[in-house]
């Protein structure tokens, strides 16, 4: 069974990602990015660019409706620069024309004057009373605070207390498939090919910035070339609705790297202040945690990133008192948004070093230190909240005390190594009040196929393939009777985002939802044809066999069933699994994961590779393990650019890493094999039976290379990712330097 | 100027200008959709492809530089690629697929190169793909894949 579907297509270059094979005619699109980080645009006049011979659209902040903005929980962004520019790289105007070169020649007529505005380069500065404010409710975007107990008094009790701040980087999803896609009117609507994990959001979004009804506007937004959440965001799809629309051709518009490295969204860096401390049986009992984020110039993910970190900021340990506080900038520094991880996986890198330091000044070993503190299987969870139970937390302990010991590094007077370990949990789906319900439907379509129709989308994460073998099991049908329709808003049934690792779940809830009903209907129409009981009848491959007289083929085939029948369509609605919280935004299904590896440090250059990684899911059995694993080891090597290679600087609002010569993620010789262990006991009342595999393993590998870094250098990194500057400064305050 | 080359077997002759690459060229004039565009200064290997039997990445390759030459892209390998195809297959090793056409013309280049029978190194192979990214899959299963393939 293939991991993903089109999986020869892909490799021959014969599969079609969105932005390709665009109609004849076609116009180019291209961006004017602002140069400055803050300025105030004083001038914009596109006049001589739109009277250029071969240009069909220029489009400005004029052309949008003016109370038009986006984002989550906060809307305060215009597709394109309204008034001020707020980073390097926002898009201030937009041209469609025959051809590049034309494309570039009205880009160069725009004439624009941009007034300079104090830059806001740091989160702290950002705070401070004076700063620059980049939105007129000041630079303070979101918070979050929470406590439990009295960790004040707490400490007070502690045998051992240590403090860790550690710093994370700007990482950039970077899919090798630039953001872009092709938009194609009609006179009375538009057809918008371009990535997105949610194809009915960015239809009535698209619809409501045109002015027009939603189902004029139709989103496919499958297949991508890779996202990890970058193109979870709206990107450049209004500015290409828009040339569109205006210049009534198709357009088609794709960024380039270097415009990609600015303008897309990033993982949003971290400055994390932990305090905890134990008693002298090693049980945790206060946590303090104070955590500044850097969201960049609009809101988008940023309020839920920062709620999903705090939330799991006591990874899966059960601490007695808590004081959490979490604030969120505005700067001049691009625009944070969703990254595979969401806000997650820096706080969770940030707990697991700290418990590790907490472990060692406690001289109890890290895993004995891990299974003391771990969550009970009935605990509530980690803000107080009812969750699904996890009694798999132990068992994902015993698995990772249980795996094989590494082949030892020779000792060498060059290299240090380092073995490092993690275990963490993540709530999955989004938190309560959250879009979580979904919606599909089965359908035997007119060509005999049983098909689910879905928007989830398919970013190469296998959602088909796994759907396809989901039907498989629920329906005694062969490979050629059954589809998977995914993508679009084509689907007639919102599914919700295909986020937050979620797609599986929902796709294995909606079908096992819509498997009786549609049986049923499948039952009743073939009993009828047939004109036999419907208790006479076996579904089989192909279509329906009469159960007292076994035949090869069957007595009724699919498609001679829905050729009598029509098509026959069960339409299925499923809740979301979310529960409530007054005051805080709390998950209610989630999955665990443990992590160990290793690391070589090089002594002479501070260079550190990784030369290990094993993970353990608790992910329930795999439905599709080819994509499983897969998932797992492609969050390993995007946990390993977090931690050794990956940051995207900004000084004084200037984008400093343009493309992959200066933005380093990890080749072939950077990633080590990445052993996948999965735990698949999940409890046998568990509600879903699986969990998705989407961004665990990113969240357990990457403490767990940075734990491994710790160890090899008996010091924890205090700024990700690990730079060899820094480790050749702490061998030489060791006073190992070779 | 006008360049001839040949295209997957077929002859090209297209007019060119001096500062054109062999990517937008193959891309856009020939309808190679295989050669892809993505960090365009040859660090990625999304517009990997064969002149004269040699790996090269199109986005640094001057289109008049194909004139006289043996082009070969992804959707030309035919059977060249089929057991590389089966192996990736077999072991997962592809996800968006992006970088796939790409990486496909590495491995053939590679594995062709090779001498009959010679056990392909983990560390060759290393230095070879090191120019092919692959954001999705970690690649771990794609070294398993050809570290199998060639021993």
């Amino acid at each position: 069974m293939n991991a993903v579907t089109g999986l020869e297509e892909k490799l021959r270059g014969t599969f079609r990602y969105l932005a390709e094979g665009q109609p004849e005619g076609t116009l180019h699109g291209a961006l004017l990015t602002s140069p400055l980080a803050h300025a105030t645009i004083r001038r914009l006049d596109v006049s001589a660019a739109r009277s250029l011979n071969g240009v069909h659209a220029v489009v400005t902040a004029a052309d949008v409706p003016s109370d038009f903005l986006m984002g989550t929980a906060i809307l305060d962004r215009p597709p394109l620069a309204r008034a001020k520019v707020r980073f390097q790289g926002e898009p201030i105007a937009a041209v469609a024309a025959e051809t590049k070169a034309i494309a570039d020649a009205a880009l160069a007529l725009i004439a624009f004057e941009l007034e300079p505005l104090p830059i806001v380069s740091a989160p702290r500065d950002a705070l401070d009373e004076g700063a620059a404010k980049l939105h007129d409710s000041g630079n303070l975007c979101s918070d979050f605070i929470y406590s439990r107990g009295d960790a004040r008094a707490d400490f007070e009790d502690c045998a051992h207390v240590i403090d860790h701040t550690l710093t994370t980087p700007r990482q950039v999803p970077a899919a090798m498939e630039l953001e872009g896609g092709i938009c194609i009117p009609s006179p009375t609507g538009i057809e918008l090919r371009a990535a997105t994990h949610s194809p009915f959001y960015t239809r009535s979004l698209i619809a409501s910035m045109l002015g027009l009804p939603d189902k004029e506007v139709r989103v496919i937004g499958s297949p991508i070339g890779g996202s990890y959440g970058g193109k979870e965001e709206i990107h450049i799809q209004p500015v290409l609705a828009l040339l569109a629309w205006t210049a009534r051709r198709p357009v088609r518009l794709v960024l380039e790297r270097s415009q990609s490295m600015a303008f897309a969204t990033t993982r949003h860096p971290f400055e994390i202040a932990l305090k905890i401390g134990c008693d002298r049986a090693g049980r945790l009992l206060a946590l303090t945690a104070d955590v500044l984020v850097d969201n960049g110039a609009y809101a988008s993910f940023g309020p839920e990133v920062l709620d999903t970190g705090m939330e799991c900021i006591q990874s899966a340990y059960a601490f007695k008192s808590v004081s959490l506080r979490g604030r969120l900038a505005y700067t001049n520094n691009g625009v944070g948004g969703a990254f595979r991880g969401f806000g997650a996986l820096q706080t969770l890198t940030a707990i697991e070093l700290a418990v590790d330091i907490l472990a060692r000044k406690a001289s109890i070993d890290p895993l004995a230190f891990r299974r003391i503190n771990l969550a009970g299987a009935n605990d509530p969870g980690p803000l107080g909240q009812a969750i699904i139970p996890q009694p798999e937390l132990s068992k994902v302990a015993d698995a990772l005390s249980a795996l094989p010991v590494w082949r030892d590094e020779t000792p060498s007077q060059r290299y240090l190594s380092g073995t490092g370990y993690a275990l963490v949990r993540k709530g999955e789906g989004f938190a309560g009040g959250g879009p979580n319900g979904a919606s599909g439907v089965l359908a035997l379509t007119l060509d005999g196929q049983v098909t689910f129709q879905s928007s989830l989308v398919e970013m190469g994460q296998g959602l088909e393939s796994t759907v396809r073998n989901i039907l498989l099991a629920s329906f005694d049908l062969g490979d050629a009777d059954i589809c998977c329709a995914t993508g679009s808003s084509d689907a007639g049934a919102d599914s919700g985002p295909t986020s937050a690792s979620r797609g599986t779940q929902i796709a294995l809830r909606l079908i096992r939802a819509g498997k009786m009903p549609f049986l049923e209907k499948l039952y009743v129409g073939a009993a009828e044809i047939l004109q036999v009981p419907m208790d006479a009848l076996r579904l089989g491959p192909g279509g329906f066999y009469q159960r007292m007289a076994p035949q090869n083929k069957p007595d009724l085939s699919l498609s001679d069933l829905a050729a009598s029948a029509g098509e026959i369509v069960t339409r299925i609605d499923i809740p979301g699994i979310e529960t409530t919280q007054a005051g805080v935004k709390v998950h209610t299904l989630f999955t665990a994961c443990a992590a160990r590896a290793g690391v070589r440090i090089d002594r002479w250059t501070g260079q550190v590779v990784c030369t290990g990684l094993d993970l353990l899911p608790a992910c329930g059995p795999p439905i599709s393990p080819l994509a499983f694993h897969g998932q797992m080891t492609g969050a390993g090597a995007q946990a390993l650019g977090f931690c050794l290679t990956e940051h995207q600087p900004y000084e004084e609002g200037t984008v400093m890493a343009r493309n992959f010569d200066s933005y380093f993620i990890p080749t072939i010789a950077d990633v080590p094999d990445i052993n996948v262990h999965p735990v698949t006991w999940l409890a046998p009342d568990d509600p879903v039976g699986i969990r998705g595999a989407g961004e665990i393993g990113l969240n357990a590998a990457a403490p767990a290379i940075a734990n491994a870094v710790a160890s090899a250098l008996d010091a924890a990194p205090t700024h990700l990712p690990v730079r060899p500057e820094w480790v050749l400064g702490v061998l030489a305050r060791q006073g190992r330097t070779p | 100027m006008r360049i001839s080359f040949t295209l997957n077997g077929e002859p090209q002759n297209r007019q060119v200008n001096p500062f054109d690459k062999a990517t937008s060229i193959l891309a856009e004039q020939c309808g190679q959709e295989s050669v892809k565009t993505s960090c365009a200064i040859g660090r990625c290997g999304a517009c990997t492809i064969l002149v004269d039997g040699k790996s090269a990445n199109a986005c640094l390759l001057i289109a008049a530089k194909m004139d006289g030459t043996d082009v070969v892209t992804a959707e030309g390998l035919g059977a060249r690629a089929d057991a590389i195809i089966d192996r990736l297959r077999q072991n997962g090793a592809i996800q968006c697929g992006y970088c796939a056409p790409g990486l496909l013309i590495s491995l053939v280049a590679l594995l062709e190169r090779a001498p009959d029978g010679d056990k392909l190194e983990r560390q060759e192979l290393e230095t070879v793909l090191a120019g092919n990214l692959c954001r999705c899959s970690g690649y771990t299963a794609l070294r398993k894949a050809i570290l199998a393939l060639s021993s």
